[in-house]
Formats: C-alpha cells, sequence, structure tokens
C-alpha cells in the first residue's frame, strides 16, 4: 500500500493547499506519468509568485519515499524529466483536488494552465 | 572529440565523471551563454555544487571547456558550470546511466533550488538602505533543505527561523479571518511591527527594518524586506528565497515590481529582532 498526498504550489503566507489521491487516482497517476515520455529537455525552474505546479509526495509501505514535480509540461520523478503534453496530467491533478480547493483559486490555477501551453 | 564531463558533488569520494559526445558542445556553449562561475553554490557548499566539461583533446591534461573570474573575494578562476539550471539539468540528463537514483534527486532539488543573484545589477541604483539593523542577503540560510519548506514569506520578512510556516498574529494571538490588507496589517502590528508610509526615514542600531506587505486578495498575503545593499528579497512559502521579481529584476521598490496575483500594495512596515512570531 501506498499513500500519495498532491500538494498545490501557490501561496507564499498561508500553507499550500494539499489533498490525498484516492487508491484508483495512484493508479491512475502513476499510470500516466510512466506513460509520459522521458526527455532530454531540461524542467523548466521558474518560480514565479502564484502557481508553481504540483508536487506530489508518495509514502511507500516498501522502499523510499518519493516526491514528483509536476509544472509546465513537465514531470520531474527519480531523476528523470518526462513531458506532461498538453499538460494533461496538471489538469487531471487540478481535478482530483476540487473539492478541496476554493472555486476561485482553481479557475485561477485553470487559468494560468491554460495561459502557458 | 569526445567531451569529459565531471559533476562536483563528494567531498571524500572522486567525483562521477562520464563522457559524452562532442556534438552537445554547441548546445553546452549556448546554454552557457556567458554566464559561468557565478553562483555561489560554486564557492565550496557541501553537497552537488556544478558541473566542469573538459575537451579532451589533451588527454594528459583535459582542459575546461570554460573558465569564468569569481566574484570579489573568491578565490578563481572557477571552471564550474553552476547557477544555470537548464544546461546542469541537461548535463544531469547526460549522465543518466552513470548517476544513481538517490544522487539523481540530490541534483535535481539542488536546481530547483535556483536562486539569482545578479551581483552584477546589485549594488548599482538600489535605493539608499537607512536602516541600520538591515540583514544582508543570505539566501542560504533560508534555502537549506529542511528549512526551505518550513519557513514562509513572514518568516523571511522578519529574519526569524521558526519552523512553524509563521502567521502573522499568532504570536500575539491576534490571527487574521479575512485576506485583505488591513486585516493581515492589524495581525502584524499585533506581533509588534509598526506601520510607515515609506522606507526613507533613518532607523538607528536597534529600531529595526523595513518590510512590506502585500496582498492576493482574498487569497493569500506576501512579504518583502529591504536587505542593507538597499534592493529588496523575499522568499516565496516553501519555496525559495531570492532578490528578483517575478520578471527576473532586481526588486528596487516592492511597490512597483512584478509581483504575479499579489496585486494590491498594502503598506510598508518596520519590524526588528524584538518582533516575536510564530
Amino acid at each position: 500500500m501506498m499513500s500519495a498526498v498532491v500538494t498545490l504550489e501557490v501561496f507564499s503566507g498561508r500553507p499550500d493547499p494539499h489533498w490525498s489521491l484516492t487508491a484508483r487516482e495512484e493508479v491512475e497517476l502513476d499510470r500516466r506519468v510512466s506513460n509520459a515520455s522521458i526527455i532530454r529537455a531540461p524542467a523548466r525552474h521558474d518560480e514565479p509568485l502564484g502557481y508553481r505546479g504540483f508536487r506530489i509526495h508518495i509514502n511507500a509501505a516498501r522502499g523510499r519515499d518519493t516526491d514528483i514535480w509536476i509544472y509546465n509540461g513537465c514531470i520531474v520523478a527519480r531523476g528523470q524529466t518526462r513531458k506532461d503534453r498538453g499538460r494533461y496530467i496538471e489538469r487531471w491533478l487540478l481535478k482530483t483536488g476540487k473539492t478541496e480547493l476554493p472555486s476561485e483559486l482553481a479557475a485561477y490555477v485553470d487559468g494560468e494552465i491554460a495561459g502557458k501551453p | 572529440v569526445p567531451l569529459l564531463v565531471r559533476m562536483h558533488v563528494y567531498s571524500g569520494r572522486p567525483d562521477p565523471e562520464w563522457i559524452i559526445d562532442s556534438n552537445l558542445a554547441p548546445e553546452i556553449s549556448r546554454l552557457a551563454g556567458g554566464k559561468i562561475g557565478i553562483h555561489p553554490s560554486a564557492l565550496g557548499q557541501l553537497g552537488y555544487r556544478g558541473f566542469t566539461v573538459f575537451d579532451t583533446t589533451r588527454v594528459n591534461e583535459p582542459a575546461p571547456m570554460f573558465t569564468a573570474q569569481l566574484p570579489d573575494g573568491a578565490q578563481g578562476p572557477s571552471t564550474s558550470i553552476a547557477g544555470i539550471p537548464e544546461l546542469e539539468a541537461m548535463l544531469l540528463w547526460t549522465g543518466r546511466d552513470h548517476v544513481p537514483d538517490d544522487l539523481a534527486v540530490h541534483v535535481q532539488n539542488r536546481l530547483q533550488q535556483r536562486v539569482i543573484l545578479r551581483a552584477d545589477e546589485l549594488g548599482h541604483n538600489c535605493p539608499a538602505c537607512t536602516a541600520k539593523d538591515a540583514p544582508p542577503y543570505n539566501p542560504g540560510l533560508w534555502n537549506q533543505p529542511g528549512r526551505r519548506a518550513h519557513n514562509n514569506c513572514y518568516n523571511y520578512a522578519n529574519n526569524q527561523v521558526t519552523n512553524s510556516f509563521a502567521q502573522p498574529g499568532l504570536a500575539s494571538s491576534t490571527p487574521f479571518s479575512v485576506i485583505d490588507c488591513a486585516s493581515v496589517r492589524n495581525s502584524a502590528q499585533s506581533d509588534g511591527l509598526t506601520a510607515c508610509p515609506t522606507y526613507s526615514a533613518y532607523l538607528a542600531p536597534g529600531a529595526g527594518w523595513y518590510v512590506a506587505l502585500v496582498v492576493w486578495p482574498s487569497q493569500d498575503y506576501h512579504w518583502y524586506r529591504q536587505d542593507d545593499v538597499g534592493c529588496w528579497s523575499h522568499k516565496l512559502g516553501r519555496n525559495t528565497a531570492r532578490n528578483i521579481d517575478d520578471a527576473g529584476n532586481a526588486i528596487r521598490d516592492p511597490q512597483t515590481c512584478d509581483r504575479g496575483p499579489y496585486s494590491v500594495f498594502c503598506t510598508f512596515m518596520v519590524t526588528s529582532s524584538a518582533v516575536r512570531i510564530r
């Protein structure tokens, strides 16, 4: 068994919102990340004020914990960079938090993702 | 002619090295853009410190592709490629068959803690700093793993590491209830900060330094602080401390810098080492 906690990196003063993925969502995340192609182009390292991506902390029952970072069409996991084509994983992760996020904040993040294809 | 890549990371063991094809040289040069060796991590941090790329034409004496003079006060010249995350990430990728996963994660984490010093700009065109207690810009203190994620902009502005993600008013039992200028300012005032119209008045030793409060309406607040060089710096929540704004420019005035969604400038304030935050 694993547990995966998604943190939306967006705030500066207040703590960032976070939520847990369901078991089904964890499987879906693993599938989406595994299917993403490994790229040579490095991940971008923008850290602007406001939306800065999703960080997923995977607490493994066996083995080491893992962090996955997804932002701006790139996935950084286990020392590899992959392409989140069309930023579909970012959009999907935002949907997994829809019950945790204020609608105004979710709309802002959705707009940020849409604005940087 | 193959190139030799050396990752500077270990202290006791030999650093990892691997060979890459010379057809990557133009891309390396393009990404380098003449910026080699200006990053403080090249100056002796433990753990990942950058790369050097060698031309192996001279077998007995591999020559670094790049050299650069280090900032004043440092020993030089440097051959380290550091402070250029796009290039460093590419070099890390070329070593994917030579670098263990956990070491690659360490390097990736360091690369994500980008700090742009722009030492060439700071000290020029910064406003005067009239606060004798103004702290120096010292991002290394704040960007350490284990500290970075537990201290926010309020910690940074007050120059106090609490590892509690400090909130205005919490230490004085006056937390804000809504996110607007008046509420957050009142909570900060109850912690001991004082509002002021500008940052030009002289502050004697012991009187503190200037900070600035801005708000993303209904969502969040953010703080900047004036460093002893006169320009301003800030820390983005659990992310890095830096002295540039969202447009990549030195922050000469938080009223006019690029603040992303934090669209409302609230006020300047004075804080000091006597202020208690939690």
